[in-house]
């Protein structure tokens, strides 16, 4: 079980030592305040891509995983504005509440398909939002401070002085969850939700059962998003239906895993280099106004990636492995 | 009681009997052939026991239980494979992968499922071409793989869905090869093909349905001079 946790090739493993080494010392080199936060956007929407990846790979398009991450960023919150529940057991207790709440959601909308279960899943993300902003308990649509921390303290997931701690736990966040749907993908779970994309007929005729897969993958792919709420709460420290319940966060956390490439370990966090940085730049460039701007390229990308690379950035890695694997299988005759 | 056994099966869509009051049987280690013009109610009849239709009526019954309606999933877990006219390959995938996902079906072990993945490529004869990538194999390999995906699953029966329409006679003749192979594992086969000759020379048994009604079920020579079969076949001569 935990070998299989750990199946990659040579040049993955030599990736990941090295990718792990960079970007621990990465804080300890780079004194740019920005640049620790560009990092932190990155692994964040990488990790939230992740997410959507699993469910993804069974072909499933979810629009509305913004869901997930504002009821987890709210819940553990509110426990911590109502009840004094420390953020780190908020984060359990919310992410524990989403698995249920993707087993409830799953077992609902997977009669829909296609199409009607991508825009379910928006009704339910907008439903939420209006539920929020109307509930003055929770801040209504003026949103809540969270109770600010004198001094940095790890236990109590604040660090008002420094955003480097951010950037580890982010990091260490976002490892755990990759090498959970690295584990997923090279298990029986990863190969029959592949194969549910590629023909659900075929999938059940070989005895899987596609409603039960499917339901377990947005579960997993719940709680990744609440625990990404839970931390985005705990780093910005306010709470508001317009940063936690926005139809950006579903995009986001799609286009990461689409850009990169769907089904695979490494597409998301590729894919959220590319799109972090590119509107970044643009920000930086062109400012606050240029904003539009990088929402074009977004486009843009989306469809240079639908028309010449559908399988995504990994996809080209895959297609070369295989041609030379077909040369080598053609000389061996 | 045989291996398997169908009684009375029915199929209605609306006031269309697509299959009305089919009943046989099938013994362990039996080759049996399902014949029939276009439109006999083959498919039918194959997605009613394989669980992607329910039966209108009738019973079902697999080593003495009854598994009428269950779905097609726990079907296939208990012993009962299907393949189907087209080849429904998994695309996304490399031809070992697609049969490694027919053998977690009786594994959750990578490994495990990877060997018996490599047996059942061996055995249809796919080995050479186990890191394809699924779309570029040919027609007749795409409809072997579904064989040796099915058999991955360690079935006690299958059931064939036109193996071998649209191969050219040498495709045809290793895919009967392969076929006859499998008899040698004690695996019940019902094979579904409108064309006779294929059918007749490797079965046991044939059996003959025409507008959803079972004809004629016997060995083939029997069979092939039926005069009910011979009619649907060359139309009546009134």
């Amino acid at each position: 079980m935990i070998k299989s946790i750990f199946i990659f090739n040579k040049v993955e493993k030599i990736i990941l030592l090295l990718g792990m080494i960079f970007f621990i010392l990465l804080p300890f080199c780079i004194k740019n305040i920005f640049a620790i936060h560009l990092m932190i956007t990155i692994f964040l929407y990488a990790t939230m891509g992740l997410s959507w990846n699993i469910l993804g790979s069974a072909g499933v398009v979810s629009l509305g995983h913004t869901f997930f991450f504002g009821t987890g960023a709210y819940i553990s919150s509110c426990l911590l504005i109502f009840f004094g529940i420390n953020p780190w057991i908020g984060m359990i207790i919310a992410a524990v509440v989403n698995l249920f709440i993707g087993m409830i959601v799953g077992n609902l909308f997977f009669k829909l398909a296609g199409h009607y279960f991508a825009i379910t899943t928006i009704a339910l993300a907008e439903i939420a939002r209006t539920i929020v902003i109307n509930w003055p308990v929770v801040g209504g649509a003026v949103g809540l401070f969270l109770p600010f921390a004198e001094k940095d303290s790890l236990s109590n997931f604040q660090f008002p002085s420094s955003k480097i701690p951010y950037y580890f736990i982010i990091l260490l966040f976002f490892c755990i969850c990759f090498l959970v749907s690295n584990f997923i993908f090279n298990s029986k779970f990863g190969y029959y939700l592949k194969a549910i994309k590629a023909s659900p007929e075929a999938a059940r005729s070989l005895g899987i059962d596609i409603k039960q897969c499917k339901v377990i993958a947005i579960a997993i792919s719940a709680v990744f998003m609440s625990i990404m709420g839970t931390f985005m709460a705990q780093y910005v420290l306010y709470l508001s239906p317009e940063t936690f319940f926005v139809f950006n966060i579903s995009l986001y956390a799609l286009m990461v895993a689409v850009v990169g490439g769907l089904g695979t370990t490494w597409g998301p966090i590729i894919g959220a280099f590319i799109l972090v940085l590119t509107s970044e730049v643009f920000r930086i460039y062109i400012g606050g106004t240029g904003r539009a701007l990088d929402l074009m390229v977004y486009g843009i990308i989306i469809m240079l990636i639908a028309v010449f690379q559908p399988t995504g950035i990994m996809g080209i890695k895959i297609r070369k492995k295989n041609k030379i694997k077909f040369k080598k299988v053609e000389a061996r005759r | 009681m045989g291996l398997f056994e169908v009684k009375n099966l029915c199929k209605f869509f609306g006031g269309l009997k697509a299959v009305n009051l089919v009943d046989f049987t099938i013994n362990k280690g039996e080759i049996v052939g399902l014949i029939g013009p276009n439109g006999a109610g083959k498919t039918t009849l194959f997605n009613c026991i394989t669980g992607f239709y329910r039966a209108t009526s009738g019973k079902i019954f697999f080593k003495e239980k009854e598994i009428t309606n269950l779905s097609s999933e726990s079907i296939c877990r208990k012993g009962i494979a299907r393949t189907f006219q087209i080849p429904r390959t998994f695309k996304n995938m490399n031809v070992l992968d697609n049969v490694i996902i027919g053998a977690f079906c009786r594994t959750n072990n990578l490994k495990e499922a990877t060997r018996k993945a490599l047996d059942a490529l061996n055995f249809t004869g796919l080995i050479d071409k186990k890191d394809y990538s699924s779309n570029e194999i040919t027609l007749a390999d795409e409809k072997m793989l579904s064989v040796a995906r099915v058999l991955a699953t360690d079935p006690e029966m299958i059931l064939l869905d036109e193996a071998m329409s649209g191969l050219t006679p040498l495709e045809a003749e290793s895919a009967i090869k392969t076929i006859g192979k499998i008899r040698s594992l004690k695996i019940s086969l019902i094979i579904v093909e409108h064309v006779m000759e294929i059918v007749m020379p490797i079965s046991d048994r044939v059996i003959v349905i025409r507008t959803g009604e079972k004809i004629a079920d016997g060995p083939p020579l029997e069979v092939s001079r039926n005069k009910e079969v011979i009619e649907s076949y060359l139309g009546g001569a009134n």
